[in-house]
């Protein structure tokens, strides 16, 4: 039954398997992108409140979304790693952190650039700013601590459960401007309802969320490749590769 | 009409400034998210070549 | 699953599941301290000194925004349809300050009872619509 996970565990296989991903992937990453970029920047209506002012949501929400989807992918490799201690796992942690670093400073960023206008305020320590910009923190403080860790193994596993720790602060950003007082509005979609904006509104906002997530997947592709030349860099199998594009790329 | 109309969208209904940055900071964090790992991919093959010619260097000189 | 590793998996549960305890603990003790805001009727029981900086949270009560004629005073009620709390504001309001919508603002209780506001924040809901379909659902609504 978790044979498949040892079959793709093994990095040569995956290396492989990751720049197809990539190649796959990246298209219909970037078409739905543009959906939602062109849609929201564009074609859909003003809001009746907040004006155009309220274009910023089509790319602060789906950075955010993605910052917290690319942290509860961490901590799921996390427990493959600690449990099956498989590799690839505790690369695609690694490969995840600085992504996921990214797009939680977008995320704050243009949190901060929308609430001056809107709310008269570019930062308040409401619980909602607040915890999110712990789970930016997270992120640094995953990447010192593998940088600082020089022993692999201790490293890798020191860096996981890390991220297991930090895993309580996801629940608490997405219910924090439920159950405390927050100058930070509720969240406009969730799983369970309908979302609290107009239907004509909503679709730059999915095409952004799936593009997003397509594009965190090519690449985590890209960064595991990477991840994987770092750490197998003497082993025969990329010895080979690496003979073989230099036979390419100068005679 | 026209000239009119770009000038309307760019000035955002006086939210411009506030929105191109969002987005231009949007569009530059997805490039470098596409452009590192490809440089980092790069360098590191670079570097192995190189260890790959010292040790075939260091062989033609001893054999 | 080998035995090895169903107790890994254990052990990793139950550490997730005790931190998540401990810090539910935390957060609940600390309930009021993070809430960025009173409502009125919070304000109530609460023990507030005049001349402490807090802030209070609401809706700017229908009909009860009156500009000063001759310099940038302001007076508003923040209600939760509860209770209200009068407020007065010297400086520029938020482009999104409107009646009937939401608003946060820092500042002291003054010994009258009313409360002296230093910043003014505009709050917004989740809801976003365009400007068509709310006339419709205001329509709606009046009807």
């Amino acid at each position: 039954m978790w044979q498949f996970l040892h079959k793709y565990g093994s990095p040569k296989i995956f290396y492989f398997t990751a720049g197809r991903w990539f190649r796959w992937l990246a298209l219909p990453s970037l078409c739905f992108l543009l959906i939602g970029l062109v849609g929201g920047l564009a074609f859909v209506p003003e809001d009746y409140y907040q004006g155009e002012g309220f274009r910023i949501i089509y790319i602060h929400a789906p950075s955010a979304f993605l910052a917290m989807g690319i942290y509860s992918m961490m901590a799921i490799s996390a427990v493959i790693f600690l449990v099956w201690r498989i590799k690839v796992a505790a690369m695609w942690i690694c490969a995840s952190a600085p992504i996921g670093a990214w797009f939680s400073f977008l995320a704050l960023f243009t949190g901060a650039i929308w609430g001056k206008p809107m709310w008269g305020t570019w930062w308040i320590w409401d619980a909602r700013l607040t915890s999110a910009l712990i789970l930016f923190f997270l992120y640094l403080g995953f990447i010192a601590l593998q940088s600082a860790i020089t022993d692999r193994q201790v490293g890798d596993k020191a860096s996981a459960i890390l991220v297991l720790i930090g895993v309580v602060n996801l629940p608490i950003i997405h219910y924090s401007v439920i159950w405390w007082n927050t100058l930070h509005q509720g969240p406009t979609i969730s799983r369970l309802q309908k979302p609290a904006m107009d239907p004509s509104m909503v679709y730059p906002l999915y095409g952004m969320i799936i593009g997003l997530f397509l594009f965190y997947f090519c690449i985590a592709m890209l960064r595991i490749r990477c991840e994987i030349l770092k750490r197998e860099g003497r082993s025969r199998w990329v010895e080979d590769l690496v003979r073989e594009k230099m036979a390419r790329y100068r005679l | 009409m026209m000239a009119n109309t770009i000038t309307n969208f760019f000035h955002m209904g006086g939210y411009g400034i506030y929105i191109w940055i969002s987005y231009a900071m949007g569009l530059l964090v997805i490039a470098l998210n596409l452009l590192l790992p490809l440089w980092q991919h790069q360098k590191l093959i670079k570097t192995i070549s190189k260890k790959i010619q010292q040790q075939r260097d260091v062989h033609e000189t001893y054999s | 699953m080998r035995p090895i590793r169903k107790k890994r998996l254990q052990i990793i549960c139950l550490m997730v599941l005790a931190l998540g305890g401990a810090v539910a603990c935390i957060l609940y003790a600390l309930k009021q301290n993070i809430n960025a805001f009173y409502t009125p009727s919070e304000l109530i029981q609460q023990q507030i000194v005049a001349g402490q900086t807090i802030r209070i949270g609401g809706m700017v009560a229908t009909g009860s925004v009156k500009h000063s004629e001759d310099s940038l005073d302001v007076a508003f009620s923040v209600t939760d349809f509860t209770h209200q709390l009068p407020v007065t504001y010297t400086g520029v309001l938020p482009n999104l300050f409107r009646e009937g919508k939401g608003v946060v603002v820092q500042g002291q209780l003054s010994s009258q009872g009313a409360f002296v506001a230093t910043q003014v924040l505009a709050k917004h809901d989740e809801n976003y619509m365009p400007p068509q379909v709310a006339k419709k659902m205001a329509k709606a609504e009046a009807l």
